[in-house]
C-alpha cells in the first residue's frame, strides 16, 4: 500500500495579471491505509493541491511522492493492485482517481467505461473486477447501461466504481460528492465509509464539506489561503452517524478553525 | 491557435486549473457555511448549484441547421403536417411555372412548361442518356469524396497532435482555402489535361477544408476533463484516440463530411460546365449549345434533387449514428 508525502509544495498561477499563491510550501504525510481529508475555502488551494498529488500539474517547487509501505494488518490485497517502483526507484501506486464530475465515457456501456480503466493494469480477471466493483457502489444491474442513462448520483457511483476496480492503493478525490444532492450524497458518504472499512486503501478526499471530512476520515488537514493551517485527527469510532454529539462538536470546532482562519 | 480560429469555439468549460484559478481571486467572497452544506436531519442548507456539466446535445453544434427534418413533432398529424409545409413552396413554384407558361406569360423558348421538361426528362430516360451523365458525375463525386476524406482526415489529426506541423503547415493551407476551386481550375486544366484528373482535383479543393477544419474543430472540443481523465486511468495515446478523440469529434466530422458533400458536388458540376465530355454539368452546356433549354431544366432539376437527396440522407445518417453510439457529451 502506498502513503504519499508531500513537501514544500509550491504553486503560483497568473490570473487576470496578477499572481495568485495557489500552494504555498505545503507539507504533510498521507500514513498508508489511513483516510484523510483536506477541508477549506473554494479557492483554497485544495483543488491545486490535489492534481499536483494526482500528477497533473507541476509544482513550482516542491513535491509530492508515493512511498511505499507494510500492509496494514488484516489486509489482503492477493498479489494484485500493489505499487510498483519504476527505474528511476520512485513509487507509483495504483491511482483511483475521482472527480467532482462522473467524467464517463457517454459512448461506452459503464462496464466499458470501466474495463477501459483497467486496460493498462496487470490485472488477471478484468471482467471480475468490473463486476465486482460495480455491485460495490450498488450498480449491479446497470453494466450495460450507457452513462446518459443513469441519473447523476448513479453516474457518480460508476465513477467510484471505476476507481475502485483498479484496486487501487491511493484513491484520490476532489469534492467526489460536490455536485450531487444533498441525500445522495450522504448515501455515497455512507457507502464510501463501509468499502473503506472492507477494503484497505489509502484515501485522500479533498473537500467542502467539513461534515463529510468528520464522518469519512482519520485524520483533517485544514487549507487556508494555500497553506495547511491546522492537522487534525478525528479518533470518533466508526460507523459515525450524523448528529451524535462528538461528531458534532467536532464539527463545530473545525468550522470555527476556517472561519477563523478566513478573518486573519 | 488563431489559423483555425475562425472554427474553434470557446471551450464550453474552463479548464479545472483555470477555474481553480478563478476561485482563487475571488476566495473572499465565499459564504460562510461553505462547509457545511449538510445538517443533521438531512436538511440542505449551503448547496452549491452547480448548473448541470456539458450536456449539449448533438444537434446544436455549430451553425448548421437541426439534424431531424421533423423537429420534436409527434409521428401522426404533426408529421403530416411538417411534410406538408416542406412540400408547399415546390408544390406552389410548380404551379405558378405552369399557370405563367399557360398564359403566355414566359417565353416558351426560353422558359419551357412543366410539361415539356417532364417530356424531355422521359425522352432522356429512356435514351438512357440521364442515367449515364448521373452516373459520371455521381462516381466522380464520390471518388473524389473519398479521396477527400482520405486525405482531410488523418492531416486534421496530424496536426492536432503536431502544433509544429500545424504551424509549418498553416500559410499554405490557408492560401488553398481563401483561393477558389474554379478559379484554379485553367491551371488545373493545363496540367492535367481535361480528362477525370482535372474532375477529380476540383472536387478535393472543394471539399478538403470543410471536412479537415470540422475535424480539427472536434479534435480541439473534446471535453479537456475526459482526456484529463484518460491520463489518470493511463490509457496510452492510441487508446486515447480511439476511445475519446474519436467519438467525441465524431458528430463534428460528419457534418464537416456533409458540408463537403454538398460543396464538391457544386464544385463538380461547375467543373463539368467548363470542362467535360460527360456528366450533368456537361448535359446542360451541351443542351444549352443545342438550345434545348427543356433539357437545360433536367439538368438543373436532377442536381438539385440529387444533391438534396444526400444531404438529407447524410443528415439522418449522422442523427441516427450519434443516437446509436451515445455520441453525446462525457457527463
Amino acid at each position: 500500500m502506498a502513503g504519499v508525502r508531500v513537501s514544500g509544495l509550491s504553486k503560483r498561477y497568473r490570473a487576470g495579471g496578477r499572481g495568485v499563491q495557489a500552494l504555498d510550501n505545503v507539507n504533510f504525510e498521507v500514513e498508508s491505509g489511513s483516510f484523510v481529508a483536506v477541508v477549506g475555502y473554494s479557492g483554497c488551494g485544495k483543488t491545486t493541491l490535489f492534481r499536483h498529488i494526482a500528477g497533473l500539474e507541476r509544482p513550482d517547487s516542491g513535491s509530492a511522492e508515493f512511498f511505499e509501505s507494510a500492509d496494514r494488518p488484516g489486509g489482503d490485497r492477493s498479489g494484485v493492485g500493489r505499487s510498483s517502483v519504476d527505474q528511476s526507484g520512485l513509487v507509483r501506486p495504483r491511482l483511483g482517481m475521482m472527480f467532482q464530475e462522473p467524467r464517463l465515457l457517454n459512448w461506452l456501456t459503464v462496464r466499458e467505461n470501466l474495463l477501459l480503466a483497467l486496460r493498462r493494469t496487470t490485472l488477471e480477471d478484468r471482467e471480475g473486477a468490473v463486476r465486482e466493483a460495480l455491485a460495490q457502489v450498488g450498480l449491479g444491474d446497470f453494466g450495460e447501461a450507457y452513462p446518459d442513462q443513469l441519473s447523476g448520483g448513479m453516474a457518480q457511483r460508476a465513477a467510484l466504481a471505476r476507481a475502485l476496480c483498479r484496486r487501487p492503493d491511493l484513491l484520490l478525490m476532489d469534492e467526489p460528492f460536490g455536485a450531487l444532492d444533498a441525500l445522495t450524497r450522504l448515501q455515497l458518504q455512507a457507502e464510501l465509509a463501509r468499502i473503506w472499512t472492507t477494503r484497505p486503501m489509502t484515501v485522500l478526499c479533498i473537500t467542502h464539506d467539513i461534515g463529510e471530512a468528520v464522518i469519512l476520515a482519520d485524520r483533517v488537514l485544514v487549507m487556508n489561503a494555500g497553506a495547511i493551517v491546522d492537522d487534525r485527527a478525528i479518533d470518533l469510532p466508526r460507523p459515525r452517524r450524523w448528529g451524535q454529539p462528538a461528531f458534532e462538536s467536532l464539527r463545530k470546532e473545525l468550522l470555527d478553525i476556517i472561519l477563523d482562519n478566513n478573518i486573519n | 491557435m488563431d489559423f483555425f480560429s475562425h472554427r474553434v469555439r470557446k471551450k464550453a468549460r474552463p479548464t479545472p486549473s483555470g477555474r481553480a484559478l478563478c476561485s482563487a481571486a475571488g476566495s473572499s467572497g465565499a459564504g460562510p457555511d461553505g462547509g457545511a452544506g449538510v445538517r443533521s436531519g438531512g436538511v440542505k442548507t449551503g448547496s452549491r448549484g452547480l448548473p448541470p456539466l456539458n450536456r449539449q446535445p448533438f444537434s446544436s453544434r455549430r451553425g448548421e441547421k437541426a439534424d431531424s427534418e421533423g423537429g420534436s413533432a409527434g409521428p401522426g398529424a404533426g408529421r403530416l403536417k411538417n411534410v406538408a409545409l416542406a412540400a408547399l413552396f415546390p408544390c406552389c413554384a410548380l404551379l405558378a411555372w405552369w399557370l405563367l407558361g399557360r398564359w403566355h406569360v414566359l417565353n416558351p423558348y426560353l422558359t419551357p412548361p412543366p410539361g415539356e421538361v417532364l417530356d424531355a426528362a422521359y425522352a432522356s430516360l429512356l435514351s438512357g442518356e440521364l442515367a449515364r451523365h448521373t452516373c459520371i458525375s455521381l462516381a466522380r463525386v464520390f471518388a473524389g469524396f473519398f479521396l477527400t476524406a482520405a486525405l482531410a482526415l488523418p492531416l486534421a489529426a496530424a496536426l492536432y497532435f503536431s502544433p509544429a506541423m500545424e504551424r509549418f503547415l498553416r500559410v499554405p493551407l490557408e492560401f488553398v482555402r481563401i483561393t477558389p476551386p474554379l478559379a484554379l481550375i485553367p491551371l488545373l486544366i493545363l496540367w492535367l489535361g481535361i480528362g477525370e484528373g482535372s474532375k477529380l482535383a476540383i472536387i478535393v479543393l472543394a471539399s478538403f477544408f470543410p471536412i479537415f477544419l470540422n475535424a480539427i474543430d472536434g479534435l480541439k472540443n473534446t471535453d479537456p476533463r475526459l482526456l484529463e481523465m484518460a491520463e489518470t486511468i493511463d490509457l496510452t495515446p492510441w487508446d486515447t484516440f480511439w476511445r475519446v478523440l474519436l467519438p467525441s469529434s465524431l458528430p463534428s466530422v460528419i457534418t464537416g463530411l456533409r458540408i463537403g458533400f454538398g460543396y464538391s458536388w457544386r464544385a463538380l458540376i461547375g467543373a463539368e460546365l467548363i470542362a467535360a465530355a460527360a456528366g450533368l454539368g456537361y448535359m446542360i452546356l451541351d443542351a444549352e449549345e443545342l438550345a434545348r433549354t427543356d433539357r437545360v431544366f433536367v439538368g438543373i432539376l436532377v442536381i438539385g434533387a440529387l444533391g438534396y437527396l444526400f444531404d438529407a440522407g447524410l443528415s439522418r445518417f449522422a442523427a441516427w449514428m450519434s443516437r446509436r453510439l451515445h455520441l453525446a457529451k462525457g457527463r
